[in-house]
């Protein structure tokens, strides 16, 4: 009988001594491309250096660099699932895409119910009204016959993903943006059995990422939780919804930057990886880009701008970082320095000053 | 009567908190961009800074070609996974790195004079012969 012990993350001794080399060299990152370098061991200290002549390397922290899909014009994907009467539907979505005015609105997602055919109970569009403020439309169908309400709603920056939820008990229908509560109207009560998420007209190209589907109306608390737990897994335990049960979880994930799936998502379908109520396309193409916690680390001002030629070293404890190239392809080195504490004693770097 | 003879370990915290041993040395490039000069230090590392003034020049802790003859000690190389970074001409960069020797390659042909490429390291007092093969690990050769 052998007892293995390493060393945890807060050994004093493990960064006294640190200094294992680790180094990299990439070249040739295209303009827009994201990098995600993984380390064995927890880093001491972390120098970035740009070689190129001209662009810039951003670079910031992710260890859950998960993917999402954006169409490339109009297209939509559905999925069908038992009828539901009371519900939750929770995602990410890149409000960047959305468009500048009303009449440029986008169709953002629908919920189909038993009772309206092929008519949507519920239809999402939305568009930018400012850089601070954005405006959706919900729309209510009732035995053929749509209304529908504008709802305005402030947040921080419209051009990076956001977290929204849908949440339906009998005629109550609450809308949350970022895990808050914006508003409450009737509807038909008549639940639903399929989403549609873009559209072949009003198209909204995306992105979409991690979309949970929830049997009950989860409390106001539990969507926040939603949103404040990010890319994890929802199926994990630390995951505390008590409400209702998961129905389906939608990942997006086409392991672009890292393996989180044997059987990644493609072109074609978008795997419900708790059942079987797959997305399958409908119409359109959509390609898989950076999911929106990686997203956020760039466009929500988390992360390290490096000119051309330009070196910069810190201190951090990490097990992994991103680097983006923007303005031209980047060629870069990565130097580390890794103390003896293993990658897998890391907690993951998410929220505030990360990526959000 | 025996006599014992200690030294500290790789793992010795005080080591690294008291070291800062200067240790200096400079060379003129190689002409062969495949080709690594090697230099190895007494002691462990804390630090190192590595300064190019001729030429633009790679710095790994491995050959940097696998099966290299000239350390046929290593077995893998630097190259093989862009296990290394680049010193532009004029610049110096610092490793808070802990090792026995470092590795240094000519990314062109030419050479200058015999300050091609100038070291200084901060030396723990822990002996090389403390200090583990980097042939195979990752970030390094792998």
């Amino acid at each position: 009988m052998s007892f293995n012990y390493t060393a945890g993350l807060q050994n004093v001794g493990s960064y006294q001594v640190s200094g294992q080399p680790w180094l990299k060299t990439i070249t040739s990152l295209a303009d827009g491309s994201t990098q995600f370098i993984e380390f064995p061991n927890v880093t001491k200290k972390l120098t970035v250096k740009n070689n190129t002549g001209s662009g810039t390397c951003l670079f910031g922290f992710c260890t859950n660099p998960g993917s999402g899909i954006n169409f490339s014009s109009t297209g939509n994907i559905e999925s069908t699932f038992a009828a539901l009467t009371d519900f939750t539907v929770s995602f990410w979505c890149d409000f960047t895409e959305l468009g500048g005015s009303s009449g440029a609105r986008k169709r953002i997602i629908d919920v189909n119910t038993p009772s309206e055919g092929s008519s949507n109970a519920f239809s999402m569009h939305m568009y930018k009204n400012s850089d601070t403020e954005i405006e959706f439309r919900f729309y209510t169908t009732n035995s053929g016959t749509a209304t529908f309400d504008i709802i305005t709603v402030g947040v921080d920056t419209v051009n990076k993903w956001h977290n929204v939820a849908l949440s339906v008990s009998g005629t109550s229908h609450k809308v949350y943006i970022d895990g808050l509560h914006v508003a409450t109207r009737t509807g038909t009560g008549a639940g639903a059995d399929g989403l549609i998420v873009g559209s072949a007209s009003a198209a909204y190209q995306g992105g979409y990422d991690q979309m949970t589907l929830w049997n009950a109306a989860l409390t106001d608390a539990e969507v926040l939780t939603l949103a404040e737990y990010g890319a994890g897994d929802p199926t994990l335990p630390d995951l505390s919804i008590t409400s209702g049960a998961l129905v389906s979880w939608w990942a997006f994930e086409s392991n672009l930057h890292k393996t989180f799936f044997s059987t990644p998502d493609d072109a074609n379908i978008i795997f419900d990886r708790v059942a079987a109520n797959n997305f399958t396309r409908s119409a359109g193409a959509y390609d898989f880009v950076d999911g929106f916690n990686l997203a956020n680390v760039f466009n929500g001002g988390h992360a390290l701008s490096l000119g051309s030629s330009k070196m910069i070293e810190v201190s951090c404890k990490t097990k992994s970082i991103v680097v983006k190239a923007s303005g031209a392809a980047q060629d870069f080195d990565v130097s580390v320095s890794l103390t003896g504490i293993e990658a897998s004693r890391m907690h993951d770097l998410t929220g505030p000053g990360i990526d959000e | 009567m025996s006599s014992n003879f200690y030294s500290v370990g790789l793992n010795h915290v005080g080591a690294y908190q008291v070291s800062g041993t200067p240790y200096l040395i400079q060379s003129a490039l190689l002409t062969v961009s495949a080709n690594s000069l090697r230099f190895q230090f007494p002691n462990v590392t804390k630090s190192i800074t590595v300064k190019s003034n001729h030429a633009s020049i790679r710095v790994h802790f491995a050959p940097y070609t696998a099966a290299d003859p000239a350390y046929p000690e290593y077995t893998g190389g630097a190259v093989t996974n862009g296990n290394f970074v680049t010193i532009a001409s004029g610049e110096s960069q610092t490793f808070d790195f802990k090792c026995k020797e470092i590795f240094i390659s000519n990314t062109g042909t030419s050479t200058g004079g015999a300050d091609d490429v100038q070291i200084f390291a901060e030396l723990t007092n822990i002996p090389a012969a403390r200090m583990y093969s980097l042939d195979g690990v990752v970030g390094v050769t792998n």
